[in-house]
């Protein structure tokens, strides 16, 4: 029987970015869902949360991070019920296993030509330490204490890796995973200003409601006021 | 020479069976897979919205401020409407001689650009030359609709290259009112009402045909000034929000008989101050780094 392969994604997210800082892990991803360029969505999220203790993002076909999503629920609930010691102890998806389980996934799928599009971030807290780690869709991982997927992988990274310190505070933390949010609403055509915040600790896993950056400020440039290059206007900035 | 590329084993293992051309269709298949998937056209494209409406004795035109490179805004504040200034205009900008105003000054027209950057830059340019000669060698006055039928003779020039621009043209002169959209292809329309153009148009064409059909049923006119400048703003925030390739600010420019053209430039809306405390409940507040 021939199956479909995936040749090109059609609903699609845009970049997730995240850090690691002095406690836990921060993610931030925007709500919006595009249909090729049309905003198609604009409250769907792109984090989930698994038994509430690893946090898991993703960039690119949705509809691809719906069915990784319903995957992995099942097997976090799998986890906690049918293995032998559950019974005895408490046993939950850990972040580092499930980051491994995913590239498997990944790897398969594109060896048989028929990958999930998408740039999966897997964050938790365990061991006392945070842990933060990609997979791209041939099933490449990354640990790393910055990442961010798509567009934010050009216009975010070099601002994550200046500002980026091991001691940062979650206030600064958030601060700079804005600036980041920012910056891609106002350069990448299929971003937009409405996002979710997301962070893991040693004791909480939270996803926050979306919410409006504020981009007042943003069009109002010295460089920007005065019209450059002739062209009536529009020979650049 | 056999080329298996992928097979299941009897064992449920996969095996490549390696013949030189097999591997050659594997690369190609999975270098569809490895690259990014970007637009096919990476040169700079105005994916945009533009819109103009006629008023009680005037029209208005519209446009978003985005030009994107595959997926990049490569220009957040693009000017996408292109003024027609007389040449006099330019020679007497120091000395403001009001009685030469209605002399020269009776055409104000606009080209919206929409479609590839560098060709619309290049037909507007190419349009002033030909004004600028046209004033100085016949003393000949320009009215809008020889603006529409010049840049449609340029766009049919190319020939077997084809321009890659759709463009309204909008304007006033002795006559009144007036709304071209020429095409990629050079096919000139004049519009009636209103004219919409650029990916973000689609969006709005729904919209602004039910409008028109309410109009008809007794209204005895076009809008007014302002219902016009509020109704062509509202359109581009709505076609802003949807579409990817329109974004930035809006800017209207607004022309009537005997008056100055105008120009309007409308920014996104902030946030109220309640909203710039981002209080979220879970979350420590920003703070400066």
């Amino acid at each position: 029987m021939a199956n479909k392969h995936t040749t090109r994604p059609i609903t699609t997210g845009t970049s997730v970015v995240g850090l690691v800082y002095d406690g836990g892990v921060l993610l931030a991803a925007d709500t919006l869902l595009s249909y090729g360029s049309m905003a198609k969505s604009f409250n769907t999220p792109r984090m989930v949360s698994i038994a509430d203790r690893v946090l898991l993002g993703a960039s690119g076909e949705y509809s691809d991070f719906q069915e990784i999503v319903s995957r992995v629920e099942a097997l976090a609930l799998a986890e906690t019920t049918q293995s032998m010691e559950s019974v005895y102890d408490e046993r939950t998806l850990s972040a580092k296993s499930l980051w491994n389980y995913l590239r498997a996934v990944m790897y398969q799928k594109r060896s048989k030509m028929n990958p999930f599009w998408n740039d999966l971030v897997v964050a938790g807290f365990e061991n006392d330490a945070p842990f933060l780690g990609v997979i791209d869709k041939l099933g490449t991982t990354l640990q790393e204490n910055l990442v961010a997927t798509g567009f934010g992988g050009y216009l975010a990274m070099p601002l994550l890796r200046e500002k980026w310190r091991p001691d940062l505070s979650e206030g600064e933390a958030r601060a700079l995973l804005e600036d980041c949010m920012k910056v891609l609403f106002y350069r990448d055509c299929r971003a937009s200003a409405r996002i979710q915040l997301a962070k893991v600790t040693k004791d909480t896993c939270i996803i926050s409601e979306p919410y409006e950056l504020d981009h007042s400020n943003g069009w109002n440039a010295p460089s920007m006021q005065r019209a450059v290059g002739d062209l009536d206007g529009d020979g650049g900035w | 020479m056999e080329t298996r590329i992928l097979r299941h084993n009897n064992n449920n293992s996969t095996a490549i069976r390696c013949t030189p051309s097999s591997i050659s269709l594997l690369l190609l298949v999975m270098s569809s897979i490895l690259l990014p998937t970007t637009n096919a056209m990476t040169e700079i494209d105005m994916g945009t919205t533009l819109v103009a409406l006629k008023f009680d004795n005037g029209v208005v035109v519209g446009a978003d401020t985005r030009t994107s490179a595959s997926g990049y805004v490569s220009n957040k504040l693009a000017q996408k409407i292109h003024k027609i200034t007389s040449p006099a205009m330019e020679d007497e900008k120091d000395n403001d001689n009001g009685s030469d105003d209605d002399d020269d000054d009776s055409l104000s027209c606009v080209i919206c650009r929409s479609g590839s950057a560098a060709d619309t830059q290049w037909l507007c340019q190419e349009l002033t030359t030909d004004l600028w000669e046209r004033k100085y060698r016949y003393c000949q006055k320009t009215s809008v609709r020889q603006v529409a039928h010049f840049l449609r003779h340029l766009m049919r020039q190319q020939g077997e290259s084809s321009l890659q621009a759709s463009l309204i043209c909008a304007g006033c002169d002795e006559q009144e009112a007036k709304i071209f959209t020429i095409a990629p292809s050079g096919t000139l329309l004049e519009e009636d009402v209103f004219a919409v153009s650029g990916s973000g148009s689609t969006i709005l064409l729904g919209h602004l045909d039910s409008l028109k059909m309410s109009m008809t049923k007794g209204d005895d006119g076009l809008y007014s000034e302002e219902e016009a400048v509020e109704l062509v703003t509202k359109l581009l925030r709505l076609s802003i929000e949807r579409d990817g390739s329109s974004g930035g600010l809006i800017r209207l420019v607004v022309m009537q008989k005997g008056k100055k053209l105008r120009e309007i430039t409308v920014y996104p809306d902030a946030p109220s101050s309640t909203q710039l405390e981002m209080n979220i409940p879970g979350f420590a507040n920003a703070e400066a780094i």
